[in-house]
């Protein structure tokens, strides 16, 4: 089990990370969700031992990682890291790059070990190819691959889709997820996309401004919100005094509850952006509304939600 | 492993400490100085050298920078026949040392020499002696221009149509365009490369030293072997720090406030054709420091050292040769491992004073070479003295040391520059994987950085060959070095013989100018 107990982290006077705290069970998929500059990759780099925190400590299997004055190396956490840009080495073949941290096999479990993982990253025969002549996608199987091969007890991806083609995004998502879930491993991805959180994990820690806001499942986050904020960043709502609803739960209904006129109604392809205008405890709103059909500007409709 | 504290960040600490001790010495040792000849010192020669210092300076920047960006100016912005063999031509002077230009032209001018036979031929009697403070500047200003030639014209090429045709259409003529636009853009890049000509100047020995021209730089050599005294030499050295430190905040002072963001996307400006005048007078332009900075030194070059090419089969010869690679090799290594060290530690611990080593590190070569070595004699001598026995001076590992100290910025600058291409992920995969830092710098970094490192290592190379004023003070008895030896010859009158260790050093210094080339073709 992974624990980060009360980790704050600064840069100059400015505060990344405030009291954050985070609690991962063996084989889970996190993803480590917000704006940019919201704090998230600073934890996935003082995971990893990269950075050095002020505040707090990390723990994985009982063992600290670091605060209360300890501090493990990135070299001995027994932690992988998938980056952004992959960071294969490119003066190695993709066979050397998968076998550059097994240190303790001979040569031959070596290289059947590298002939395993390139059979589970689909890229048998591929082992004397050299990075830069691999497509961006086999470039990130290469570097998943890598970072497997040390049997890590957690791994880390920065952005691991910022770099993909959005055409090829999905496959290449949905493989990296069957080569995750097969290995067994505790992943923590950093993602700044709501909707890639969605997919991929078990459950999603929201981040703004250095802290964690909310740490659940997806659809408990989706649905159930602690803020107009979080809710808002997983999709369109729509607001009114003392509280908000999403978009896709509102309606216009022959007998709905609220008398609304329409403002306006947009073809959106497969939907049309119809936007109403209401009082609502004599405070005037404007709600999207997603309709099957055109309206009249000034029409009366009644509204649900 | 301690954040601030560990293997890394120590072994860096002593090692920049190290590069900065012959520095902090000298002035140490000139404030607690007050002897007699000191007293003399001050009353007679020193105003005029420190005058004469300055004259210097203020000739020699002046030559440079109307021949430097004058020929930027026409190479960037217009085009023409033989455009790019000019622009290489223009930038060749760096490969002869100031000192051996001057030889050939104290040699081409002097009383035996071919333009007075010539003029004695015509008729024409009477001798003009070139043994002067002025032919000391022209030969400096040919010899140092492609300092602010190259530099300067790399910040011009940057100058992009966003800004210039905007200017144009508001009706701006090319003579406002280059004084009010181009020129105060690149004010930047001139005052950098007009420091490193100024650093060029205060350097200067062999050159002054052929024309009788007193300076700080010869200065010390007087105190130190001609009146041994050592106290005046560390007292003369810490006048030279001074002003070398003086530049650097005149440096920092007229970049500031002067960053501009150079926009990449935007189209270059296209180049122009000269008019028919106009191209008469850039080619002469262009032709002036190519021919007298260049051509002439080097055609004398060639034709003695040819014609005493017999010399390089002799002993002498071949242990000169074994001497130079023996010293400027081992130097540059040492100088390219350090670089490394102080490189890593500055990227992967970048925590207060770490962020500064680097410029630390590179002080030493703001620094004269003979305010170096002075340094380094009163460290060594002071450790003689105390262990009660010879056990460092005069010995080859304090040359490298001089070496090592003076050049370090050299390798300094390229080793950071790729450890910043190189980005901090590759390190960072490689210690996730579980290698030390040790073993990502040497399996992962090292063998990426190979050409940089490769390249830095021929630039300290051949800037060490040079090197004559450090060489002079800091050699065993008897070691002779090419620089020492060209410099010897030619000052005992066989200025012909010298010519076989002058084409070395020539030669010699073409192999990092043509990886340069190489690798901008690339």
């Amino acid at each position: 089990m992974l624990k980060i107990d009360q980790l704050s982290k600064h840069f100059k006077s400015k505060e990344v990370l405030s009291s954050v705290s985070l609690h991962v069970h063996k084989g889970e998929i996190i993803s480590i969700l917000g704006r940019s500059g919201s704090g998230k990759s600073t934890l996935l780099n003082l995971i990893a031992g990269f950075e050095h925190s002020e505040e707090g400590t990390i723990s994985l299997e009982n063992t600290l990682l670091c605060g209360e004055g300890a501090f493990i190396e990135p070299s001995k956490r027994s932690i992988g890291f998938v980056f952004q840009n992959y960071a294969l080495f490119p003066h190695l073949s993709v066979a050397d790059n998968i076998a550059f941290g097994i240190t303790h096999l001979s040569k031959n479990e070596r290289k059947e070990r590298v002939e395993k993982l390139l059979t589970l990253i689909g890229l048998e025969g591929y082992g004397a190819k050299y990075p830069d002549t691999l497509s961006g996608g086999e470039q990130q199987r290469v570097a998943l691959a890598r970072v497997l091969a040390i049997e890590p007890s957690v791994i880390l991806l920065d952005e691991p889709f910022s770099n993909v083609d959005t055409v090829l995004k999905t496959t290449i998502r949905d493989d990296l997820l069957t080569i995750l879930r097969a290995s067994g491993a505790t992943a923590l991805f950093v993602t700044h996309d709501p909707h890639e959180a969605m997919a991929i994990s078990d459950r999603i820690a929201y981040i703004d401004s250095g802290k964690i806001v909310q740490f659940d499942t997806p659809e408990v986050l989706y649905h159930s919100a602690v803020n107009e904020n979080v809710a808002a960043f997983f999709g369109p709502i729509n607001r009114y005094e003392g509280g908000f609803v999403r978009v896709e739960q509102c309606r216009i209904e022959e007998d709905g509850a609220i008398d609304a006129q329409i403002e306006s109604s947009l073809f959106m392809g497969s939907r049309y952006e119809t936007r109403v205008q209401f009082l609502h405890n004599n405070e005037s709103c404007n709600f999207l509304i997603y309709t099957d059909r055109c309206y009249e500007r000034g029409e009366k409709v009644s509204l649900a939600f | 492993m301690s954040r601030y504290f560990n293997r890394w960040t120590v072994q860096t600490y002593a090692w920049v400490l190290t590069l900065l001790l012959p520095a902090l010495v000298v002035i140490a040792y000139a404030m607690g100085s007050e002897g007699e000849t000191l007293r003399h010192l001050k009353e007679t020669v020193l105003t005029h050298t420190v005058l004469n210092t300055l004259y210097l300076i203020a000739a020699t920047s002046t030559v440079a920078l109307i021949l430097g960006i004058g020929s930027a100016y026409l190479t960037t912005f217009y085009t023409f026949r033989f455009e790019k063999t000019i622009a290489l031509l223009l930038a060749m002077p760096f490969v002869i040392p100031a000192y051996i230009v001057g030889f050939v032209y104290g040699d081409l001018f002097g009383f035996f020499g071919p333009v007075h036979l010539m003029l004695r031929e015509w008729g024409i009697k009477g001798y003009f002696d070139v043994l002067n403070f002025y032919s000391v500047v022209l030969i400096l200003g040919f010899a140092l221009y492609p300092y602010v030639y190259l530099i300067v014209k790399a910040s011009f090429s940057k100058s992009r149509s966003s800004l210039l045709y905007p200017a144009l259409n508001l009706g701006a003529g090319k003579w406002r365009l280059f004084w009010q636009l181009i020129l105060p853009l690149s004010r930047p890049a001139i005052a950098g490369a007009l420091t490193l000509v100024v650093m060029e100047c205060i350097s200067e020995y062999g050159t002054l030293k052929y024309y009788g021209v007193d300076t700080l730089s010869t200065a010390i050599f007087t105190a130190w072997f001609g009146l041994e005294d050592p106290q005046s030499a560390a007292y003369i050295a810490s006048i030279a720090t001074v002003l070398v430190i003086s530049v650097l905040i005149i440096e920092k002072i007229a970049r500031s406030g002067a960053t501009y963001k150079s926009e990449k996307l935007l189209s270059k400006i296209p180049k122009e054709r000269f008019t028919f005048l106009g191209g008469v007078g850039a080619y002469i332009f262009m032709a002036v420091p190519i021919l007298f900075g260049f051509l002439i030194p080097l055609s004398w070059i060639l034709t003695y050292g040819y014609a005493n090419i017999s010399q390089i089969v002799e002993v002498d010869y071949l242990v000169v040769i074994l001497n130079t690679f023996v010293v400027s090799g081992g130097s540059a290594a040492l100088i390219v491992a350090g670089a490394l060290l102080i490189g890593y530690t500055a990227r992967n611990f970048p925590y207060g004073i770490n962020r500064y080593l680097s410029k630390m590190a590179s002080f030493g070569y703001a620094l004269p070479g003979a305010v170096i070595a002075v340094g380094i004699v009163i460290i060594t001598t002071t450790i003689d003295d105390y262990m009660g026995e010879n056990l460092l001076s005069g010995t080859l590992g304090v040359l490298i040391f001089g070496f090592v100290v003076r050049f370090s910025a050299v390798a300094i600058g390229t080793v950071d520059g790729s450890f910043e291409r190189l980005g901090l992920s590759i390190n960072r995969a490689s210690r996730s994987l579980g290698k030390s830092h040790l073993s990502t710098l040497w399996r992962v970094e090292i063998p990426l950085m190979k050409r940089p490192l490769i390249f830095a290592y021929a630039l300290v190379f051949v800037d060490t060959i040079k090197e004559l004023p450090l060489t002079l003070i800091l050699r065993p008895f008897n070691y002779e070095t090419l620089a020492t030896k060209t410099f010897e010859m030619a000052e005992s009158q066989m200025v012909y013989e010298s010519s076989v260790y002058a084409l070395s050093i020539v030669l010699i210094a073409t192999v990092p100018m043509v990886l340069t080339i190489l690798k901008s073709e690339r």
